[in-house]
């Protein structure tokens, strides 16, 4: 409890690290007269803790987020000596390389897309901007292995402009899309928009004032950009960029189908192929560690300011005029646009058409997969909510170490690949709750533990621009405080929520490997749908579902724009 | 934790008891920064109590720590005669009764006016006409649909006290609440503020760094520095005879100059004047410039050096031939230009400080 050493001999206090008050502070002391600060250690007073309410779930949460990790470590740890060695061999060392190499390579890219199609598509004066925004997050809808699926279809051996250059020109050998460059090109294209939903997300709260501020300071548009702006934005940046290079890191469907020989790969090779799971475990572990790293690296770059809006500014954001690099801009966005989403739907349609005009496609068996994904997805989302409020809310407003605790574990979990929570949960299910094993409450269970970081992050962020001295009114005008969530803290990080949920419900319609190892049989969703007939070279077969798929998060994909569409038009209302 | 905090505010009425807030020996620290230290304050019910202090002394901290959203580390709070918090004892901030209201308002965004002042009232038959009541009271009769942002600054910051006072509390919080409004609209709204706070026959400590802010509003004041309050009376004590140099150099406009006091007088490079307070030795000598009179003197070494014109008086700058700045204010008509040399005349006893030997 509380132990007041310094003042108890009333002691003087130094303040050993000098702030803009040192010649004030390091001079406090409690002077020794002052008779009724001795405090003896029975007068203590009591503090108030952190809530039971939040405490309890907040555990919950945590505890379930730490099941799958656990199966790995006592798998890894029952591992024969042979699965130890394999951990010193150079294969290790070349998986290791090879997967630092792609997301390293795919982060890069990513924020060089997206931070400046951030910035273009909400400060400046773009034309069409409202199109250029909505269109060139549109790629977030295409699964990296769809895309990845195109790619191949497209500019692979046997793809489209193989064919059509064989017939024209005689053209036998394109470049390799298999490889680093397809898989780079393919996690780059489908990924950018995290990093750009982010940022934009931040440039919309951004108060005006830090920006007209340095304006008003005499510093130009560039260097108000370079000095206020990208610093201030820095933490979503860092934040879309986390996410972009853990998505990498865990992805399989892409790397699979453009065989590039990364840790999610070796992982799925070596479960199915050999009987020792072990070494799958100690591949996965290595994976896991590898994340671990990247994670702490961006806790410990983290700010720790704090940015919320003033609630009194009330001017709405200037634009920036693009004059003649209005051009350039606009081909920026178009052949992003072109690259990431056009060229693949197109090569989806041409695709189903084939298919169409084979009959190979069958819409009715389409109907149920749509349903089966749909609906576990929104449930998956559902439950990622609610177990992430009481995560946000201690990790923002009851800072401490067991709060920062709960946090870590709620994203450490984000370090989960896919692979590696769907082997943990086919074990722990087949062994210990068989009652479980193969149920949709597992795979839910096994969604929510991938995702629950985006839920977190979300209802982390609508808090962190939620001025606290609200609530603090609220609770000093005698609302309890379940009520002062309900009434105030709930409505106002809704549209953060919603974000939340949104994209949840997305990851999880396009989850391949979790789906694949942990769905109930006969459970087919669109996913599974796409990868069974893609794996089996069926174009025509995946076509649809995979179209579907596409279309399916599009259609909510608008949901995901709400909080940024919310405070623009905040915006609006005020100018 | 105690609870006994289930009682309505009007049980705990202000007359039950004659304080509505005492705080003693209140501490509190951040990490090596002693923010509040050993603070002892008495607010008697439907008084006005200031808390004045340079930014950063520690006055927000003190607010809080009373509101509940601080725990201090040592001392004890009374709201209203009740024990919020003290030893092993601590009420949770929705059950002490006090009404705050912030620099920026902290207007809840997502609800209308009415909705805002609506907020803290529980009998929903009492709601309507309270509300109505209040909006009368802080003049923003028909606004009670409007959206916070539709609203000025000054507007929201009446909203802000309709909204702490709607639940009667014991006491209201006021945290440096017109300082980010415009000097005109600050003054105005200040005084109508304590004219709604007294017909309301609401306690208030109202937070500010601005003194003329203390001096014109408060029945009381108290000075904040370093964390301590350093010294707690009348605006007019205050001003007249200030506890210790830093409040004499923090209160008013002041001129300082050193000296060797004796006896009720004191030896100063402007000859022997004569001082209250019973200090010996090397003093600060404190002279409030309307003590300071000046006349035309073509043989004074003293000169003008520049003049401040405030419409009601003006202030001039003189120099004493060792350097030494005065200011001195004076009223009414004059001829006196910069350059102008000038005779100095002190009137009434100056202040002394003892003087710490550096
Ligand atoms: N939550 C906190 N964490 C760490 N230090 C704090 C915290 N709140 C206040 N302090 C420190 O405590 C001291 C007193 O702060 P406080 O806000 O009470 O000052 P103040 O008198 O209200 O100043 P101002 O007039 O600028 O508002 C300051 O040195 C401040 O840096
Ligand atoms: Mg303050």
């Amino acid at each position: 409890m509380l132990t007041l050493p310094a003042f108890t001999e009333g002691a003087t206090i130094t303040d050993p690290a000098p702030s803009r008050q040192q010649s004030l502070a390091s001079r406090r002391s409690f002077a020794p007269d002052h008779g009724s600060l001795t405090v003896t250690p029975d007068l203590r007073i009591s503090r108030p803790r952190i809530p039971l309410a939040l405490a309890v779930p907040g555990t919950l949460v945590a505890l379930a987020m730490l099941l799958p990790l656990t199966y790995l470590l006592l798998r890894a740890a029952g591992a024969g000596q042979e699965a130890l060695s394999f951990l010193t061999s150079p294969r290790i060392a070349q998986l290791l390389w090879q997967t630092i190499l792609l997301a390293g390579a795919v982060t890069l890219l990513a924020a060089l897309l997206g931070v400046p199609l951030a910035w273009l598509t909400t400060r400046t004066d773009l034309p069409f901007r409202r199109f250029w925004s909505v269109l060139l997050v549109l790629p977030l809808a295409i699964p990296t292995y769809v895309g990845a699926f195109t790619l191949v279809a497209a500019l692979g051996p046997r793809g489209l402009l193989q064919q059509a250059l064989e017939g024209g020109f005689g053209i036998q050998r394109l470049p390799d899309i298999y490889g680093f460059g397809g898989a780079t090109l393919a996690l780059t294209l489908f990924t950018y928009p995290y990093i750009l939903l982010t940022v934009r997300g931040a440039v919309l709260r951004l108060d005006p004032g830090f920006d007209q501020a340095s304006r008003s300071l005499g510093a130009g548009p560039w260097i108000t950009f370079l000095r206020v702006t990208i610093p201030l934005l820095r933490p979503s940046i860092a934040a879309g960029s986390l996410l972009v290079a853990l998505y990498t890191l865990s992805d399989f469907g892409a790397v699979s189908l453009l065989q590039y020989d990364s840790f999610t790969r070796a992982i799925y090779l070596q479960y199915q192929g050999s009987l020792d799971r072990s070494i799958a475990a100690v591949l996965a572990l290595v994976l896991v560690s590898l994340t671990g790293v990247i994670l702490f690296a961006e806790a410990a770059t983290r700010g720790r300011a704090k940015y919320y809006r003033s609630a009194r500014s009330i001017e709405s954001l200037p634009l920036y005029r693009l004059g003649r690099w209005v051009v350039p801009a606009v081909a920026f966005c178009a052949m992003t646009g072109l690259a990431a989403l056009i060229l693949p739907v197109a090569v989806l349609l041409y695709w189903f058409g084939r298919g169409l005009a084979s009959s190979t496609v069958n819409f009715d068996s389409l109907w149920l997969p749509m349903i089966s994904s749909a609906s576990v997805s929104m449930l998956a989302a559902a439950t990622a909510l609610l177990a992430a409020i009481p995560v946000a809310i201690l990790a923002v407003r009851h800072q401490g170490r067991f709060s920062a605790t709960i946090e870590r574990v709620a994203y450490a979990s984000f370090a989960l690949p896919g692979i590696v929570v769907a082997l943990s949960l086919v074990f722990f299910g087949a062994n210990f709750v068989p009652m479980l094993y193969q149920t949709l409450a597992l795979l839910v269970f096994a969604y929510v533990v991938r995702f629950l970081p985006e839920a977190v992050g979300a209802v982390r962020s609508g808090l962190l621009q939620l001025n606290p001295r609200l609530e603090e009114v609220a609770s000093g005008l005698g609302r309890r405080r379940h009520q002062v969530f309900l009434t105030i803290t709930a409505p106002l990080i809704a549209p953060a929520a919603l974000a939340g949920v949104t994209l949840v419900f997305m990851s999880a319609m396009k989850e391949l490997p979790v789906t694949l190892l942990l769905s109930p049989i006969g459970f087919r969703t669109l996913a599974t749908t796409t990868w069974n007939a893609t794996a089996g070279g069926l174009y025509a077969l995946a076509a649809p579902s995979a179209l579907l798929l596409v279309i399916l998060s599009a259609v909510f994909l608008p949901g995901l724009l709400t909080a940024d569409r919310q405070a623009e038009s905040e915006h609006v209302l005020d100018s | 934790m105690t609870a006994t905090g289930d009682r309505l505010p009007h049980s705990v009425a202000p007359h039950e008891s004659d304080l509505a807030v005492r705080c003693a020996g209140l501490s509190k620290r951040f990490g090596y920064t002693l923010a509040v230290a050993s603070v002892d304050l008495e607010v008697k019910s439907g008084s006005f109590v200031v808390l004045l202090g340079p930014s950063g002394c520690g006055k927000s901290t003190v607010l809080r720590l009373i509101a509940g959203f601080e725990v201090p580390d040592a001392g004890m709070v009374t709201i209203g005669g009740r024990l919020v918090v003290g030893v092993k004892s601590f009420v949770p901030p929705d059950r002490r009764w006090v009404g705050m209201v912030f620099q920026d308002g902290a207007l809840f965004p997502h609800l209308t006016v009415a909705g805002n002042i609506a907020y803290g009232i529980r009998t929903s038959a009492e709601r309507s006409s309270r509300v109505d009541e209040l909006l009368d009271t802080v003049g923003l009769r028909g606004m009670g649909n409007r959206m916070p942002h539709e609203l000025s600054g000054g507007e929201q910051q009446r909203v802000a006290l309709a909204r702490a006072l709607a639940p009667r509390p014991t006491v209201v919080l006021l945290d440096e609440p017109f300082s980010s409004l415009d000097a005109g609209l600050r003054s105005r709204l200040r005084t109508e503020v304590r004219a709604i706070l007294r017909q309301a026959g609401a306690t208030a400590i109202f937070v500010t760094h601005d003194q003329d802010e203390a001096l014109s509003l408060a029945d009381e004041v108290a000075v904040m520095w370093q964390g301590r309050i350093v010294q707690r009376s009348t605006p007019q004590e205050l001003y007249g005879s200030p506890a210790s140099y830093e409040v004499a150099a923090f209160v008013g406009d002041a001129n300082f100059l050193s000296g060797r006091a004796d006896d009720g007088s004191v030896e100063t490079e402007l000859g022997i004047l004569a001082a209250t307070g019973a200090v010996t030795g090397t003093v600060h000598v404190l002279v409030r410039p309307e003590a300071v009179r000046v006349a035309l003197d073509e043989t004074s070494e003293i000169a003008v050096t520049d003049i401040e014109f405030f419409g009601h008086d003006r202030m001039y700058g003189v120099a004493l031939p060792s350097g030494t700045r005065l200011k001195s204010r004076v009223a009414g008509e004059s001829s006196i230009r910069p350059g102008d040399r000038v005779r100095l005349e002190i009137t009434g006893p100056v202040i002394t400080f003892p003087r710490a030997s550096q």
